[in-house]
């Protein structure tokens, strides 16, 4: 063993205690993080077990009314659903799966999901939704709102078409056209709103979904300034295939000088005898 | 009476399996493709009915006609749920070898009569 002098022995004690409180420190950081993932993770478990098992309530309450007579009003005033109704994760939870089940079902199916939201109380939870501050939660109650037809929320929507996150803003466009058709883009025709292919795909989506028949004054859409609006109302004459459209889409082919739009238009066009 | 249920929307699978068990139909379901198709490798004897939907995960409705046509000796029904609401697309449905398709959104009473109208009188 090599013998060190006093001062080196000292330092080689002094460093060696360093060395076993970093250890020390460094085992107990690394304990502490475990232990908080490991909670983390445990919430998480517990709280997917009791969205699943609160999933599973709201399906069985949800289809039970859809597929059986049972009438809306005996489901809402049940002391089951009232207690239920006092919680958030029930609130959104229910409103995301009434909102799954509107998007498939026709008829008298989806008018009683929308008879459902309306006298339950969830349309009263979407519309305070509207107040946030923060702009997902408001598009979130736009999105509720619209996608499941409550008329009444349309002026405050609209009320919100100057909301200074654009994301609210097109929002606000999808919610119009859901609620009240899709001549609601005509409002739009001299807005700067960018409306990306997302946003586009969506209302195609609902004029689709709706089956929502052409505006009279469609080809006035070309007429705007907003390169995205005239976009959207190709897409929309190559989804209707009405022939005075196809009119107004090669007068105006020939008249702009954007490269895009007379891309889309040759697409639309040559599907028809008005080019080759 | 046996369906085989193949949509990958689980709102729309969950529901309609109720809608089908509530009307006394036995309901096998499927959020894909590959695991509808093994399913009909194993137990296609058993099944009456199929009703799938085109855009599927791992494999498509179309191999799940495909595999209903080649793996099962008889000739069972095959019902296609559409989103397109396109003449064409649903016209397309008819040469993948469907013999029925519904639009999304439907109403399932429509369903119901599409399936009784294929499905053999007992």
């Amino acid at each position: 063993m090599i013998a060190l002098s006093p001062q080196y022995q000292f330092n080689y004690y002094q460093l060696e205690t360093v060395i076993y409180w970093a250890i020390i420190v460094i085992f107990g950081i690394a304990l502490f993080f475990l232990g908080l993932t490991l909670s983390k993770k445990l919430r998480r478990i517990k709280e997917l077990k009791c969205r699943q098992a609160l999933q599973k309530r709201i399906d069985s309450l949800l289809f039970e009314m859809l597929f059986t007579d049972i009438p809306v009003e005996e489901v809402v005033n049940s002391p089951e659903f009232q207690k239920n109704l006092q919680s958030v994760l029930f609130q959104r939870v229910t409103i995301k799966a009434i909102i799954g089940l509107h998007h498939n079902y026709s008829g008298n199916y989806s008018k009683k999901l929308e008879q459902f939201y309306a006298e339950s109380g969830l349309a009263s939870y979407s519309l305070k939704k509207l107040n946030s501050s923060q702009w997902p939660h408001v598009v979130e109650g736009i999105r509720d709102l619209s996608s499941l037809n409550y008329q009444k929320a349309y002026p405050r929507i609209v009320s919100l078409q100057n909301h200074k996150s654009t994301f609210v803003q097109t929002e606000v466009l999808l919610g119009m056209i859901k609620l009240k058709g899709i001549a609601e883009i005509l409002k739009f025709r001299n807005k700067s709103l960018y409306l990306n292919d997302w946003v586009q795909s969506n209302i195609l989506f609902s004029v689709k979904k709706h089956r929502i028949s052409a505006p009279d004054d469609l080809s006035d859409l070309l007429e705007s300034k907003n390169n995205s609006i005239v976009l959207l109302a190709i897409r929309l004459m190559n989804y209707y295939k009405k022939a005075e459209h196809y009119d107004a889409l090669l007068v105006f082919y020939q008249q702009t000088k954007n490269l895009q739009l007379k891309k889309e238009i040759a697409l639309v066009l040559e599907k028809t005898e008005y080019i080759n | 009476m046996n369906i085989l249920l193949v949509e990958d929307d689980e709102m729309l699978r969950k529901s309609l399996a109720f809608f089908l068990t509530s009307k006394s139909y036995k309901v096998i379901d499927f959020e894909n493709g590959l695991d509808a198709i093994s399913c009909l490798n194993n137990k296609g004897g058993e099944i009456d009915l199929v009703i799938t939907d085109l855009n599927l995960p791992f494999a498509g409705g179309q191999q799940v006609i495909n595999a209903t046509r080649e793996i099962l000796a008889k000739e069972i029904p095959v019902i296609v749920l559409t989103s397109s609401g396109v003449e064409s697309t649903e016209l397309e449905v008819f040469d993948l070898g469907a013999n029925e398709f519904i639009t999304k959104p439907f109403s399932p009473p429509v369903l119901l009569k599409r399936m009784e109208k294929l499905l053999p009188k007992n």
